[in-house]
């Protein structure tokens, strides 16, 4: 039942630009040339050193060229909460400056697919805060479509499991915020015609973690496997624990840690910030990691390639 | 030799090879001093009774950050060849590093790389089976060698999200508190964003998190500090911190407490020893190894002047006070850089010595060759005389023995104990055998207070059942004030209910109230407030007023509805008054207009001065009457609080004959406070009739007050009366002083600049230039007058530089009034750069520059050093202190400095810039800020008050508060002797 309202959400995906050529019943899928963002909070940064969702979604179209960049931020929320650190020389922003700043990286980036993982951080705030957490939504939606053909698609929280929490009470009333959180999300993907993975249910018997709250390597290849199926992508064209898949992910993490290196450089107020004036070799390094990720990517490509030429 | 002639030789020298070329950078800068640990040893002056012995060294070790001796002796040492900066594509390879002394001769012989793929370890603290809890990156690592072949096998993030902005401010410091619980702490630059089972917690700025690893709940336990690199508990369970940026010596922390440098605080605790140098890393003395009247002394490194130094903490109220001795150790070896300092299983004083002539992280180029990335030395310093403890084994013990360890005299013996019992929480009977064992306490014992709380903490550290009930035994019925109050902090932890702080907010000792207020913010309760808000009826001191303050603002949440709708009952007018005051928030500010309005001649000055920060209309209005009714001081407060609502948010009683008087009491007033606020009301309310007092005022030719004349000047200029001005301004030079002109003419300067301008020249040739030229150069258009009417005029060459140095520092270096003033004073200025051989020349002479000399040099008025820095406290505040930068900053980077002041500019020093929508300037730094204005202090220490509604742009200038060009005068002798003064700072030799 899920999958059909997956592909029924799809159909109507962002009409103002239409993928006219694109037959309306068709599945959610990654284009040749897409450039895919992960977007959200430590969801996505934990994701980093372990690298399953993305070769989980590069292993399904091998012979297309899909690029990734990782943007989650422990913490974060719709409202960019943990993108406020110091721009303009100033040691730290407010919270609309960090969402300005979230807006600005993302553009710079031109993605043209975002996965979306927010609602866990927002859900401590209650039921009180749902309609202030849509809103937030919303407008952060709306920032991110500017200018640019963006196809969004929304995860939900990860459940809680009871063995991890102080008391019974206190999971009752987790859980219930996820459902509640996860829930609005759902509205809101289903108003905005986004596909929807469901991760609160689907992983609500799963062990996917050990302390809690962030999934584990194992979680992880649960999670991306998931994912790929509740959007009806191919099948994976080789097994994901091969050793010529287990050598894409290491190739990946390694782009990733770069790339996270790039975008949130050590001694970043020396770069950006308060500090700008201490230091001027420090703000000519970020951008020498470019080639450097440049060359993971094309070691990435060479490995897809193969396997897709092995593969048919 | 004439002024100038050496940098004119240098520069013509050197003019073709550019600045910042590295061919000729190394030898003169390199002035490494040699690595050999002997030499460093004998430059170590040990207080009497003492002395050192090199533990261990390079190779066995590099670059230690952080030092901790697990339960079996060995020491873990996180390490980092990478710091400050990891290389574009380097793979992370800092390591952690065990040392051992397996032959127990006093020395390490043993090295084992632990793990070696981190990104600067900023702590290490071992887990006591084998792991080790690390501070890596933007990370807190477990580390586990499941093997046990003594090398780590498997790495868990524990936490993720600590700021990246600056390598050595993010997490650092790890350690064990009493209870069990792992403390770590952050510095200023770090914004932090972690997700917990809890909620996310975030923390913007320094300090310092406790984690418990059991249940993975992490909290912000303190607030502030620069970058607090150094954090202890007290044999009694109390918490101390030192600053690796800050100099206030030793910090009495407790739970909730804020510090400096905390953003978007605006109350904070100071140190326990203001204007002290910066300290890193601290051990609080116990165990006999050392002598009796070394207990529970305070060391602290000095790294920058290569000491260590002792405290002795003497308690005072709810506090404590600090003194400082005579230092442990003094060293005059610039590369000797002790970070850390613990205590040994022997009993002896163990240093991280980072080695390193360098200690900058900003100052110095991130890859200068200068910084050391290979040496490290651990030192251990010892009583002559007395005897090493024996190492204690702890891993075999049975659980009794342990106990009975929890009476030991040394502090590491007794967290070892209970480390090892956390160890055992699985083992059948555990909590049992505790409760026994407190039970069985003889209590005529003469530490049976300590004994009964090391077993709380115990119950603690295993998250026994129970806890609860013995800390409230303790808090009721324990003879010693110290273990009431640990026990009180014991709850903090919300393991009780506010019923059981009841006896301790209203204890006979101030430190268990202040400690029972701080646990009650804990408690999310109107009635939790209403109990603390009990310690009111006792003596207060500033830490008590501070932690009730804290503690009504965090549980505003639930008792200000209720104070609201009427529910909340018990109350006595000073609680009241108490809690709405903490809370600083409109709803809660009408019930305070009630209380003044009740009794205006007592109204307290605090609340007066609240009513004019956020009160509306209406609450200005009771202001009114206060300045009737109220005594000389309360009407002054009244008369600042409506001064403040009128500046900052443009807020203004209307108009009426109470208004009129009370601006005439003001005005009136024997309180020079009080006269300058209505003096400056009369302007901003426009109240037209009063104009004829301040003329009457400024006409008297014998006023002295140049702030208040500056006030009523001001003022008439709003009223339009620039013709009174210039006629007063011109009046009889000879009876009117000149500040009072000055401030004439600053006032003029805002409504009329082409009146001004020459009135402005004639006070410069005069040698004044109060008031005027900070206006002048505010003035959208000011300065281009002032610089045409400085045609032909002539000014004293001091005047000049100092008025040079307000033009450049407004961020006009190179304007037409820039010129003007050199013109006008005959400066001679010369471009400020040194090519790197120039520098290498000059770097060579300076060891045998007159430090005497270079004093007299320093102290000289044209150089204007004083106007803004300290050294040895004396001094002005708006550059950085220059106490000990000798030992601080290398020398070419002292030159530099000095030359071209804007090159590298010292981190909270830089200069903001603030447009308002009429195009006026306002910059300098930022001396505070809240939500309706920015306060802005400029290099001539004036502060300016821009509402926030008027700001058109916010930037940072990139130009240094520093005027460039200030030593041109000086011949290359005396450049010589100044730096030679400069570079002796701070050194003990």
């Amino acid at each position: 039942m899920f999958r059909s309202l997956v592909s029924l959400l799809w159909l109507l995906l962002i009409p103002c630009f239409c993928f006219a050529d694109e037959p309306n019943e068709k599945p959610f899928e990654l284009h040749d040339g897409d450039r895919v963002l992960f977007l959200g909070s430590s969801f996505f940064e934990r994701a980093l050193e372990h690298g399953h969702l993305e070769t989980a979604l590069a292993l399904r179209f091998p012979d297309r060229d899909i690029s990734f960049r990782n943007a989650g931020w422990d913490g974060d929320t719709v409202f960019g909460h943990s993108r406020t650190g110091g721009r303009r020389r100033a040691v730290f922003g407010d919270e609309e400056e960090g969402f300005q700043r979230m807006v600005e990286h993302v553009q710079s980036l031109k993605p043209s697919v975002i996965f979306l993982a927010y609602g866990t951080n927002e859900s401590f705030d209650g039921p009180r805060g749902v309609a202030r957490f849509k809103k937030g939504l919303h407008r952060l939606l709306g920032a991110l479509k500017d200018r640019s053909n963006v196809r969004f698609v929304f995860l939900s929280p990860l459940p809680v499991n009871a063995t991890f929490l102080p008391n019974p009470s206190y999971h009752k009333d987790r859980q219930a915020a996820l459902i509640t959180y996860t829930e609005a999300l759902r509205s809101v993907a289903a108003q905005m015609e986004y596909p929807f993975v469901d991760l609160l249910s689907s992983l609500a018997k799963v062990e996917f973690t050990k302390n809690g709250l962030h999934p584990n390597g194992a979680g992880y290849r649960f999670i991306a496997a998931q994912i790929a199926d509740q959007l009806e992508l191919p099948s994976p064209r080789i097994n994901p624990t091969s050793a010529k898949a287990e050598a894409l992910r290491a190739t990946i993490i390694k782009k990733n840690l770069l790339y996270f290196h790039r975008w949130r450089p050590r001694n970043d107020a020396f770069v950006y910030g308060e500090r700008k004036d201490e230091q001027k070799i420090a703000q000519t390094e970020p951008a020498k990691f470019e080639p450097f990720i440049a060359k993971q990517e094309t070691h990435i490509r060479a490995i897809l390639k193969s396997i897709a030429s092995e593969t048919p | 030799m004439s002024h100038l002639t050496f940098l004119r030789t240098l520069l013509a020298l050197t003019a073709v090879i550019l600045y910042g070329s590295t061919a000729l950078a190394q030898r003169g800068l390199k002035d490494i001093p040699s690595p050999d640990p002997a030499i460093e040893q004998a430059s170590f002056k040990l207080a009497d009774g003492f002395e050192v012995n090199l533990w261990a060294a390079d190779p066995l070790l590099a670059k230690p950050i952080q030092i901790q001796f697990d339960a079996e002796g060995r020491l873990w040492v996180a390490s980092s060849r990478t710091y400050p900066q990891l290389n574009v594509n380097q793979d992370p390879s800092d390591k952690i590093i065990v040392l051992e002394d397996t032959d127990n001769d006093g020395t390490a012989d043993q090295s084992t790389v632990y793990y070696d793929k981190l990104i600067i370890p900023g702590g290490v603290l071992p887990d006591n089976a084998g792991g080790a809890y690390v501070a890596h990156a933007e990370k807190l690592v477990h580390l586990t060698d499941n093997d046990r072949d003594g090398v780590a096998d498997k790495s868990e993030v524990l936490l993720s999200g600590f700021g990246t902005e600056d390598t050595h401010h993010t997490l650092h410091r790890l350690s064990w508190g009493p209870g069990g619980l792992l403390y770590m702490l952050q510095g200023y630059y770090i914004g932090t964003h972690i997700e917990t089972l809890y909620g996310p917690r975030r923390l913007n700025g320094g300090g310092l998190w406790a984690y418990n690893t059991m249940t993975r709940r992490l909290e912000i336990y303190s607030r502030g500090l620069i970058n607090p690199w150094g954090m202890a508990f007290d044999r009694w369970g109390q918490t101390f911190q030192t600053d690796g940026a800050g100099g206030e010596g030793v910090n009495y922390s407790f739970p909730d407490a804020v510090f400096k440098a905390s953003p978007r605080e605006n109350r904070t605790l100071s140190g326990l020893n203001p204007r002290r140098p910066k300290l890193c890393g601290i051990a609080i003395i116990s165990g006999d190894h050392f002598p009796g009247t070394w207990q529970g002394n305070v060391l602290a490194n000095d790294f920058r002047a290569n000491n260590i130094d002792r405290y002795s903490l003497a308690p005072e109220a709810s506090g404590y006070t600090s003194t400082l001795r005579d230092d442990l150790l003094q060293s005059s070896r610039v590369s000797f850089r002790p970070i850390d300092i613990v205590m040994g299983p022997d009993g002896a004083v163990y240093i991280a010595d980072w080695y390193s002539p360098i200690i900058q992280h900003g100052e110095v180029d991130f890859r200068d060759k200068r910084r050391d990335q290979v040496h490290g030395r651990i030192w251990r310093i010892t009583a002559k005389g007395r005897a090493p403890l024996k190492r204690k084994e702890y891993q075999n013990e049975s659980i009794e023995t342990l106990l009975e360890m929890l009476k030991a005299p040394e502090d590491w013996v007794r967290l070892n104990a209970k480390q090892t019992l956390k160890g055992r929480v699985a083992e059948l009977g555990l909590v049992q055998k505790v409760r026994t064992w407190i039970r069985e306490l003889d209590k005529s014992a003469p530490n049976y207070e300590h004994h009964r709380l090391e077993g709380l903490w115990a119950m603690q550290t295993i998250a026994a059942r129970g806890t609860r009930e013995l800390a409230v035994q303790i808090i009721n019925n324990s003879l010693e004030p110290k273990a009431r109050a640990a026990a009180a902090r014991v709850l903090y932890h919300k393991l009780g209910s506010v019923e059981d702080l009841v006896r301790a907010v209203n204890d006979p000792h101030p430190q268990v109230r202040r400690e029972a207020v701080t646990t009650l913010g804990q408690y999310q309760s109107a009635t939790a407030a209403m109990i603390a808000l009990q310690a009111l009826d006792h003596p207060m001191d500033k830490f008590i007023d501070f932690a009730l303050w804290r503690t009504c603002r965090i549980l505003e949440p639930h008792w200000l509805p209720a104070f609201q709708t009427g529910t909340l009952s018990n109350l006595d007018a000073d609680q009241i008054t108490f809690a709405l005051k903490a809370v600083e928030k409109p709803q809660a500010l009408r019930p305070l207009v009630a209380i003044v309005r009740a009794n205006p001649s007592e109204a307290d000055p605090g609340i007066v001065r609240l009513i004019g920060k956020i009160g509306g209309i209406e609450d200005l209005v009771s202001l009114l009457s206060i300045i009737e009714h109220g005594d000389d001081s309360v009407s002054e407060a009244a008369g600042l609080a409506l001064l403040e609502a009128a500046q900052d948010r443009a807020l203004t009683p209307p108009a009426s004959p109470n208004r009129r008087s009370a601006c005439k009491r003001l005005a009136e007033s024997s309180l020079i406070g009080a006269k300058k606020a209505g003096f400056r009301l009369i302007g901003l309310w426009k109240e037209e009739a009063l104009a004829q007092h301040l003329e009457d005022y400024l006409s008297h030719p014998k006023i002295d007050e140049a702030s208040a004349a500056l006030a009523a000047a001001l003022s008439l200029g709003d009223l339009g009366r620039a013709d009174f001005i210039v006629k007063v301004a011109n009046a009889d030079t000879t009876i009117r002083r000149s500040s009072i002109r000055a401030a004439l003419v600053a006032a003029l300067m805002r409504i009329d600049t082409k009146r001004a301008a020459p009135l402005a020249a004639a006070l410069l040739e005069l040698g004044t230039f109060e008031h005027f030229i900070e206006a002048a150069l505010t003035k959208k258009g000011a300065s281009e007058e002032l610089a045409i009417a400085l045609t032909d005029v002539s000014i004293p060459e001091t005047v000049a530089v100092e008025v040079l140095r307000l033009v450049e520092t407004a961020g006009q270096s190179g304007s037409s009034l820039a010129s003007a003033v050199i013109e006008a004073g005959k400066l001679q200025l010369q471009p400020q750069r040194l090519s790197q051989e120039a520098m290498v020349q000059l770097l060579e002479k300076i060891p045998f520059g007159n430090v005497g000399r270079g004093k007299a040099i320093y102290a000289r008025a044209k150089l204007a050093c004083v106007t803004c820095h300290i050294i040895d406290e004396k001094g002005g505040v708006l550059g950085p202190d220059l106490s000990s930068i000798g030992s601080s900053a290398p020398l070419d980077y002292l030159i530099e400095s000095l030359l071209n002041p804007s090159k590298k500019i010292k981190e909270g020093y830089r200069m903001a810039m603030i447009t308002n929508r009429e195009g006026d300037v306002f910059a300098g730094s930022i001396a505070s800020e809240n939500q309706n204005v920015v306060v802005i202090r400029n290099s001539a220490g004036t502060i300016s008050r821009v509402p926030k509604e008027s700001i058109a742009k916010r930037e940072t200038s990139p130009v240094s508060m520093m005027p460039s060009g200030l030593v041109s005068s000086l011949r290359e002798d005396e450049f010589i002797d100044l730096m030679s003064y400069l570079s002796s700072l701070g050194k003990n030799n």
